[in-house]
């Protein structure tokens, strides 16, 4: 008896997750097997034509030239965006845990960027930061600037625009995670620390932030993953074109001008994306060690 | 009880999910089959029987437009249906090319679908598009700048809709159309930006210009120079092309000419609108937009002024072209001599506001009378179609990439277009 309501209950089990697997294998597995297909070809989908040319494809990422431009800059990117959004997001999310008044009105309105979409966002400061724009002007009025920077045309700032305005976009949504992390950090903690005459900033250093590690832990593998795709920014920033002087080229956006548009190389692109994916596990995996949480108690 | 509820909800969830993915199939096979039966049918039935047609259906695929586009592709549609019997189902992308493309690649894509010049030599070459008989389609009454741009080799691949060119228009509260120069050269070399700049307000610029071959390539061009070699290589570098362009780039150094993105607006139109500029160089698209959103900007067009004694200027046209994958050959074939044939291409033009492509529906309709889109019409004679291969994407792109460094000096204008043409080369030989 107790065996068949075993059996029974693997049918049911395997039944409820089916139609998600169904829809996974056919939309994500599917295609994930077929670019991998894909990226030993020289392939021509519109006319069907696939020739077998072996490793080709992964070789061209490493000897060209924009493809290393575009790795370089994601790279960076990351580099600067993770870090950044990761420790404001933990300070701010801890400035609103504190006992303020109003918090919930900051809470909501430091939740708005994170709502709006990346597009909109981007033309935003694509104003803002314009040759006559708002941050110009400010500069100028206050003599930070005797001249001003034209930031979208420079490769100096093209990517460090949309680098902030990354940062400034992303740090809500991962200051919203923290803040209910922090719902789960025991107070007696605290009050401990408070009887042998800690100070707040050691309590954040020395209980918020080790309390928190595993939440860091996600909070890195989602910046991580989100920067290395970075695309639509870069797009509506250079109309397309990752200009100026390549500054603003990202892996994604060099994937997506090699498999649409006039260059038919769908093969290189999907080499590209699959070495992005690498690339992503990889650096995913090493900051989960690094970040790993040791003995919290 | 439970369970059994619970084993029904989940047989529910998988019947649901099995029968999702296989209706449509089921439905279409049998009806796809029969259609395909009924086309061959009608292949050897004559040609231009109308009456076969009936009760036939072609999907059409374009992009969005403006509500007048919209009202007047409708209105075009209606009168094709009355007279043919044919139905048209609409199909509208926002992202065109992508989706077209993975549509095309997967088999699915509608029977007739805009084509843009540009994109022209791409499509032709990959077999996608049917070629199209010039006397069926009585392209002799289309200007030839625009029936070529859709040519490959010896045969035709589309049929211009419509089209614009690019003509100077400026702010008669600021400008006397008497005094802008008659040459390009007088204009970005001379003084006139700089003092029409000094009477101006604070905020407002003199010209806008844009970084881009799109916009650019009538004077690259110009004295016979080509940006490209060999079919499908880039030649910026060429010493011709580097002078042609030099009095653009050294009125862009000497600030007497600004882009629209230095301005905080996201095009030439938005910049003028806003009279942020006293001058610049748009397509005739602007008008509605002015129309809709600046009725009160009091503005004048005229021609582009000449450059190396020449008249010259943009043209971007667009064309229905026909899926070679079809089933509805003949049905796609009326649908696209109705959209450009006398009747259909009126209806269109004059509901969109848009250039007719035919000389005779210009002439019926009575485009030339309006003189805003009067130096448009002429510039249709003597424009340089924005097609060229299927390689210009990565050239211009390289164009648009380098050209900003001309500008703000840190390259010689020499460097930088040798920059970009070896750039694109590159990547052109990679993707060989």
């Amino acid at each position: 008896m107790t065996r068949r309501k075993r059996k029974g209950e693997v049918a049911q089990g395997w039944g409820f997750v089916s139609p998600a697997m169904l829809v996974i294998g056919i939309f994500v597995m599917t295609s994930i097997v077929f670019a991998l297909y894909i990226s030993f070809h020289k392939v021509n989908l519109f006319t069907g034509y696939y020739e077998f040319i072996g490793l080709e494809n992964y070789k061209r990422i490493f000897v060209d030239t924009k493809t290393r431009i575009a790795f370089f800059n994601t790279v960076g990117f990351v580099a600067v965006v993770v870090p950044i959004q990761t420790i404001f997001a933990l300070i701010m999310a801890s400035v609103l845990n504190a006992k303020l008044r109003g918090k919930f009105v900051f809470r909501t309105i430091y939740f708005l960027p994170t709502l709006t979409s990346s597009a909109a966002l981007t033309m935003i400061f694509m104003f803002l930061f314009s040759l006559t724009g708002p941050i110009n002007q400010l500069a100028l009025n206050l003599n930070i600037l005797q001249e001003p920077i034209n930031f979208l045309n420079d490769p100096k700032f093209a990517l460090k625009v949309i680098m902030s305005m990354n940062i400034w976009s992303t740090v809500p949504f991962f200051m919203t995670i923290y803040l209910a992390a922090l719902q789960e950090v025991p107070n007696s903690v605290y009050e401990a620390a408070d009887v042998d005459g800690a100070t707040g900033f050691q309590k954040f250093i020395h209980i918020t932030v080790p309390q928190l590690k595993p939440i860091t832990t996600f909070v890195l593998l989602m910046g991580i993953i989100g920067t290395f795709q970075m695309f639509d920014q870069a797009y509506i920033f250079s109309n397309g074109s990752g200009g100026p002087e390549n500054s603003t080229l990202t892996v994604a956006l060099q994937i997506y001008r090699n498999a649409f548009g006039q260059n038919n190389t769908m093969g290189f692109a999907t080499a590209m994306s699959i070495m992005l994916s690498i690339v992503i596990f990889t650096v995913s995996f090493i900051a989960q060690k690094l970040n790993k949480s040791e003995s919290l108690y | 009880m439970k369970k059994i509820f619970s084993f029904v909800l989940m047989g529910l969830l998988v019947f649901g999910v099995l029968t999702g993915c296989q209706q449509p199939s089921q439905d279409q096979n049998p009806s796809s089959n029969s259609e395909q039966n009924e086309s061959n049918q009608d292949s050897q039935d004559t040609e231009d029987n109308q009456s076969s047609l009936e009760g036939k259906k072609v999907v059409v695929g374009r992009w969005g437009g403006n509500d007048a586009e919209t009202a007047a592709f409708a209105e075009m549609l209606e009168g094709f249906t009355n007279k043919t019997g044919i139905e048209v189902e609409e199909r509208i992308y926002s992202d065109y090319n992508t989706e077209l493309q993975a549509e095309l690649i997967g088999g699915t894509a509608p029977d007739v679908f805009y084509v843009d010049a540009y994109m022209a030599p791409f499509y032709s070459e990959q077999g996608v598009l049917l070629s199209l008989d010039p006397v069926e389609f009585d392209l002799i009454n289309f200007y030839d700048t625009l029936s070529n741009a859709f040519k490959r080799d010896t045969k035709y691949y589309a049929v211009s809709k419509d089209y614009s060119t690019l003509a100077l228009y400026y702010n008669k509260k600021w400008v006397n159309e008497s005094d802008i120069p008659t040459t390009l050269e007088d204009l970005w070399q001379g003084d006139y930006l700089t003092t029409l700049k000094e009477t101006l307000p604070e905020g407002v610029e003199a010209m806008t210009y844009n970084q881009d071959m799109a916009r650019n390539m009538y004077y690259a061009e110009a004295g016979g120079a080509s940006i490209i070699k060999d079919d499908i290589y880039s030649s910026l570098g060429d010493s011709q092309v580097v002078e042609n362009l030099r009095p653009l780039i050294e009125a862009a150094k000497a600030d007497k000419i600004v882009t629209p993105q230095d301005l905080g607006t996201g095009w030439n139109g938005d910049a003028f609108g806003n009279e942020k500029t006293a001058l610049m160089i748009e397509g005739n698209w602007v008008l509605g937009f002015m129309e809709q959103n600046f009725p009160d900007v009091e503005y004048g067009v005229i021609e582009i002024p000449t450059f190396k004694g020449e008249k010259g200027t943009m043209v971007f046209t667009v064309g229905y072209g026909i899926n070679a994958a079809t089933k509805e050959v003949d049905a796609a074939k009326a649908f696209v001599k109705y959209a450009t044939g006398t009747e259909g291409m009126a209806t269109w033009t004059t509901g969109a506001g848009v250039l007719p492509s035919r000389i005779d529906v210009a002439d019926a309709t009575k485009v030339e009378e309006d003189p805003f889109k009067m130096p448009h019409i002429a510039g249709a004679q003597y424009a340089t179609p924005w097609q060229k291969g299927t390689t210009m994407d990565t050239i211009n792109n390289e164009y648009k990439n380098y050209i900003p460094s001309a500008i703000n000096g840190e390259r010689t204008l020499e460097d930088a277009l040798k920059k970009a043409e070896d750039e694109a080369n590159k990547t052109i030989e990679a993707n060989q």
